[in-house]
């Protein structure tokens, strides 16, 4: 891997820490006492700060080594969290965001930095003279004495390669994330290895460091501190419990696998090992050793073995690959390719005799199977989890909530709920802006309501669920909700109402989503500005989803989105109109029916209807939208098939009905249409390229005229 | 001489050019380190080196004021006095 791609890696790694740190720090913030949370924070700031300092990001490496530091000290116990140390972690984040992710003034940057350090240093430095890890440290005859249960001792040799400056690694920094897993009882410093002061390169490394530490981690911890360093560094671990506790407290546990490895490696055999453990009787002799010196192994071998034994008990398991999304991408094409190419294949069946065609159908039949068990599992390995994404608004409610002097808790539900990861990427925007909605217009500062008999804090809840194959996202808050009336008024202002238009109250609470709307008295800080909901609409429409609103005046507020499961694929119905195909989401298709000559006809206003069981459907002729040669005529020649967007039912003209398919959705430029009846394109098995009617853009560009 | 702020590698070669000429004009070393508030093993291997050769020379070089902060960091170092077992394999 190159330097930009494993800037790259850090970079989204960091985003997705980040965004962690952010939820747990503001979890903390309610639940102080939390060792779960305090112990995974630790653990991001370490992790942070291991990989910023290999991609050479110093000063993000220096820093969260104090933001480490400082929670080292909380999980310790060795003070507790308070609100000062929540905004120290904030704010904390806040640097390492712009640092990372901005083009910062480095004045003010340093500045703030130095800021933050000092504060967490009052934290870290408060009980430094105390502490047994910082000054005192033990003796190693005190610390013989002192071994409990489940403590080692591991000595690290750890001399660091001379350029080392360079790297952006600071081996002292090394030194002290391990003094942090334990206590140092012997500390060395190899002064031999460091020239004479005044012949000194002051820029190289002569640094070599043994260390002694007692600690109840195991090697895989101590080894994990030195992850970034111990390729090109000479890093020398060694656990020497053995040598600081009594050899009755060995295991004989692990001594017998060693045997058991050994002779899996074909190194000993059976009656050997029987023969090694007579020998070593009851004197509790190390099983290595015995093997050593009766010469059925080298000492290389041992050591082999034993680190295998190490392996054996580390359990590591790898649960997890991390992959470039653009690979699923492109695994989505191919799959797209298979199912074109499978089209095809069904094509050529329609064309063969009834023998051959019989047995490449059923040939295909297999095939078809393996392909849709395939692309569900191509498309579950798209699908991630909404929790994250919802937990990063966890960090903004609190931030706004205090700027508008308001109490808010943020309450997620259906955080597994899982969706493609391109609709998780674009809904965070749209969300955001619901969220801040209901912060200014929703939820009243906490004296209101407590007049209104409310809880102080206002709750906004959101909540996904899986339903009907789509997905439902519900941002609801317990505010004051939405005056339906007033938002009439202000639409009648805006001349988007007629005075006297008689509309339902959805449609009339519909209107907060039009352009330039609000309903706000004063431009606040946050919302009001009458852009925003408009733009949520937009984007959500852009993901082939809907939005709608429920209010109860005075109780709060829901607005729900629907979100298709997945933007790749789709299950269409193919149409005919004329020599085109034209291809319908099944999802938006009611039924098709056949009209009588009867049932259609012209009214004003509406244009041509069709009337379907006692109610009148709007028609919409295909072929006049797109300039397309139809074949039918009259609605009463073809076919017409009802669709359903946003409560509102259309009949579409078509000729005739040729299948249902999977449909791998292909996005077509601006340039070649901006129409927004047109979501996509496909190609179909023999080639051509068919378009895919948007029916919520359909209904939209209706509207217009 | 006074250190301050983060003390790092950037800063090393200045550091070292004014110790080296403390070291040789001055009897005694005394860095005022109260203002620190973070050090590297770049400094503190200047620190230790001109440490071992102030004895040498039968000077003495001490840290002043050092905040509490950093005293864990300098005990790694082996710069404070205890904790320097160094040179003593």
């Amino acid at each position: 891997m190159n330097d930009a791609a494993l800037t790259e890696v850090f970079m989204n790694e960091s985003k997705e820490i980040i965004s962690n740190l952010e939820s747990d720090i503001v979890t903390l913030e309610e639940n102080r006492k939390d060792q779960e949370i305090i112990n995974r924070i630790f653990r991001y700031f370490h992790t942070l700060k291991g990989s910023s300092g290999i991609v050479g990001f110093k000063t993000v490496y220096e820093f969260t080594h104090h933001l480490e530091s400082l929670f080292d000290k909380v999980r310790s116990g060795d003070f507790d969290v308070d609100s000062d140390i929540i905004d120290i972690l904030l704010e904390s984040i806040d640097w390492i965001k712009s640092e990372l992710f901005t083009d910062v003034d480095s004045d003010e940057s340093a500045g703030k930095r130095h800021e933050l350090t000092l504060r967490i240093n009052r934290y870290t430095g408060k009980d430094a003279a105390d502490s047994a890890k910082s000054e005192n440290f033990m003796s190693e005859v005190g610390a013989y004495k002192g071994i409990g249960s489940g403590e080692r001792f591991f000595r690290i040799n750890a001399a660091f390669r001379d350029n080392i400056f360079f790297s952006g690694i600071d081996p002292l920094m090394i030194i002290e994330d391990l003094s942090t897993l334990g206590d140092v009882v012997h500390n060395n410093i190899q002064l031999k290895r460091i020239p004479d002061f005044f012949v000194l390169d002051p820029e190289q490394c002569y640094l070599t460091w043994e260390i002694i530490i007692r600690t109840a981690c195991d090697e895989m911890k101590i080894r994990d501190v030195f992850l970034f360093v111990i390729d090109d560094n000479e890093i020398d671990i060694e656990n020497v419990t053995d040598r600081y506790t009594d050899a009755r407290q060995k295991s004989w546990g692990t001594e017998k696998k060693l045997g058991e490895i050994l002779i899996e490696k074909g190194i000993i055999n059976d009656n050997d090992l029987d023969e090694l453990i007579n020998l070593q009787g009851d004197k509790h002799f190390r099983l290595g050793d015995i093997i050593i010196q009766q010469g059925l192994a080298s000492p290389r071998q041992v050591d082999e073995a034993l680190q295998e034994q190490e392996k054996i008990k580390r359990k590591i398991e790898i649960s997890t690959v991390r992959v470039e999304s653009a690979r699923l991408d492109n695994l989505i094409n191919l799959l797209g390719e298979i199912v074109i190419g499978q089209a095809s294949l069904h094509r050529l069946a329609e064309g063969m005799d009834e023998e051959e065609s019989f047995v490449l159908n059923n040939a295909l039949y297999g095939l078809d199977r393996v392909t849709r068990e395939f692309q569900e599992q191509i498309m579950s390995i798209r699908m991630v989890p909404i929790g994250p994404t919802f937990e990063q608004f966890k960090r903004f409610v609190r931030d706004t909530a205090r700027a508008t002097n308001r109490e808010i808790k943020l309450k997620i539900e259906g955080g597994d709920t899982e969706l493609d990861k391109t609709v998780i990427e674009r809904i965070g925007d749209p969300l955001k802006h619901m969220i801040r909605n209901s912060i200014d217009h929703g939820i009243e500062p906490a004296d209101t309501r407590a007049a209104k008999g409310k809880p102080a804090y206002g709750t906004i809840t959101l909540k996904a669920y899986h339903q009907e194959g789509s997905v439902y996202i519900d941002v609801i808050d317990d505010g004051s909700g939405i005056d339906a009336e007033k938002v009439r008024k202000k639409a009648v202002a805006l001349g988007l109402l007629a005075a006297d238009a008689e509309v339902s109250r959805d449609r009339v609470l519909s209107m907060i989503f039009q352009p330039g709307f609000s309903t706000a008295d004063q431009v606040g800080d946050l919302s009001g500005r009458g852009v925003g909901m408009d733009v949520v609409k937009t984007n959500i429409e852009d993901l082939r989803g809907s939005v709608e609103i429920k209010t109860r005046e005075g109780e709060g507020t829901l607005i729900r989105v629907k979100l298709p499961l997945t933007l790749a694929i789709i299950e269409g119905m193919l149409v005919s109109l004329g020599e085109t195909i034209l291809i319908v989401p099944l999802l938006s298709v009611i039924e098709t029916i056949q009209v009588k000559q009867q049932d259609y006809r012209t009214v004003e206003g509406r244009g041509e209807v069709i009337l379907v069981r006692g109610e009148y459907i709007s028609l919409i002729r295909l072929d006049r939208l797109f300039g397309i040669e139809a074949n039918c005529k009259e609605p009463w020649e073809g076919l017409i098939v009802i669709v359903e967007s946003e409560g509102e039912r259309l009949g579409i003209m078509i000729d005739d009905l040729i299948g249902q398919q999977q449909i791998v959705i292909k996005s077509i430029d601006t340039f070649i249409t901006s129409s927004r009846s047109i979501s996509g394109a496909t190609i179909l098995g023999d080639g051509k390229v068919a378009l895919i009617i948007d029916i919520h853009g359909l209904v939209q560009e209706i509207k217009k005229y | 001489m006074k250190l301050e702020g983060d003390v790092s590698i950037k800063k090393v070669k200045q550091v070292y050019s004014v110790l080296k000429d403390e070291l040789k004009s001055s009897k005694d070393v005394v860095i005022d380190m109260s203002g620190v508030v973070s050090i590297d093993a770049a400094i503190a291997q200047v620190l230790l080196s001109a440490t071992i050769k102030a004895k040498e020379m039968g000077k003495e070089l001490r840290l002043d004021g050092i905040p509490a902060g950093l005293n864990n960091t300098l005990a790694l170092a082996g710069l404070v006095a205890n904790t320097v077992q160094g040179g003593h394999e």
